[in-house]
């Protein structure tokens, strides 16, 4: 099966401020003056994928100039073919309103079974928008959740086989 | 002959335990010195307050967070896998004014609550970086000494998130 496996990693973050006072108190033996204390707690935030990302199988265009052809796709997986849609709705869950930081990255390396022959081939972050673009920072909605869609491979293999490949994407409170 | 004896001697000790005495036959006068520290009035202003920034709870087990009262760097420890988020942290800071060359105490309470914007308390444990000071200069003028107050605080993965805020008083007194 021409499947790579999606995998996920969450960390986390936020902000929050601290007040300087330029008040003072008095007295004549002794003086004192309120102190402010503060800490904010968030929950940890989570990321999953469905579907992995599967290209199925794929038949690529003949390559000699004078045989050229399209490329054909048979598979019932959520196939992908060059600048076709969106393969894999990525979730992260965490404290809704925060905004993360979302590392995708913009190719992917596979590897062929038979012999481990790599071949890099680039990503479609975001490819739900009209025009695909990385996406850098999001924010987290009201109910708790965010989600993207990575897919689209923009290149195929030169070469046949069957391919594997993993791709790490990372959500991070801003 | 023995009553004589002790009368004289009682006259004796009388004239030695008072050698300023003047005698007169009409005044006497005696030079008697009075003296005073004037000392302006104890003063205390803070430069910051404690802020132990952004935390994310851990998943399973339990960390403490602790602001440093000198550095003011703040560190987690303990088994629980929570993380320390970039954000601003800062220990409690204080500049204590009065007259040069005096010492005064400082009192923070042990601990003090911060109550969640949603549910749930934190009990922060309280930690100054000394019990007393010594104000800059000399008597009569004025100086200066500054302290920081740290703390440190339990944090259960079962914590309720969302801001938690409170507030303590720290009180400096001369000696």
């Amino acid at each position: 099966m021409n499947g790579f496996r999606l995998t996920a990693t969450a960390s986390l973050m936020v902000a929050t401020l601290s007040a300087f006072s330029t008040e003072a108190a008095r007295a004549a033996g002794g003086a004192s003056i309120r102190t402010h204390g503060q800490v904010t707690i968030t929950g940890p935030a989570g990321i999953a994928f469905s579907p992995a990302l599967v290209l199925g199988t794929t038949f690529r265009p003949d390559i000699q100039p004078h045989r050229k052809s399209a490329a054909a796709i048979t598979t019932d997986a959520p196939a992908l073919s060059e600048n076709s849609g969106c393969g894999t709705r990525f979730t992260v869950a965490g404290d809704p309103g925060q905004q993360v930081s979302l590392a995708i990255p913009g190719s992917v390396r596979m590897h062929r079974d038979k012999d481990g022959d790599e071949v890099s081939l680039p990503t479609r972050p975001d490819c739900e928008q009209p025009q695909p673009r990385p996406l850098m920072t999001a924010t987290i909605g009201q109910g708790g959740h965010l989600s993207f869609a990575i897919g689209g491979l923009d290149a195929l293999p030169a070469d046949t086989g069957a391919w594997r490949g993993m791709l790490h994407v990372t959500a991070q409170y801003n | 002959m023995k009553t004589v004896q002790i009368a004289v001697a009682g006259v004796v000790a009388l004239a030695a335990l008072s050698p300023l005495t003047a005698f007169a036959q009409s005044s006497a006068n005696v030079s008697t010195t009075g003296s005073a520290r004037i000392v302006q009035p104890i003063s205390i202003a803070k430069d910051s307050d404690l802020a132990f920034g952004t935390i994310v709870r851990a998943v399973t087990g339990t960390n403490t967070i602790t602001v440093n009262e000198t550095t003011g760097a703040r560190t987690l420890t303990g088994a629980g896998d929570g993380v320390l988020v970039t954000s601003t942290v800062t220990r409690a800071a204080y500049t204590v004014t009065g007259e040069g060359g005096q010492t005064f105490s400082i009192s923070v309470p042990a601990t003090f609550s911060m109550t969640g914007s949603t549910s749930g308390t934190i009990t922060v444990n309280l930690t100054p970086t000394a019990a007393t000071g010594t104000l800059s200069g000399t008597v009569g003028a004025a100086g200066t000494a500054t302290f920081g107050v740290g703390g440190d605080f339990s944090l259960p993965s079962s914590q309720a998130t969302g801001q938690y805020s409170g507030s303590f008083t720290a009180t400096v007194a001369y000696n």
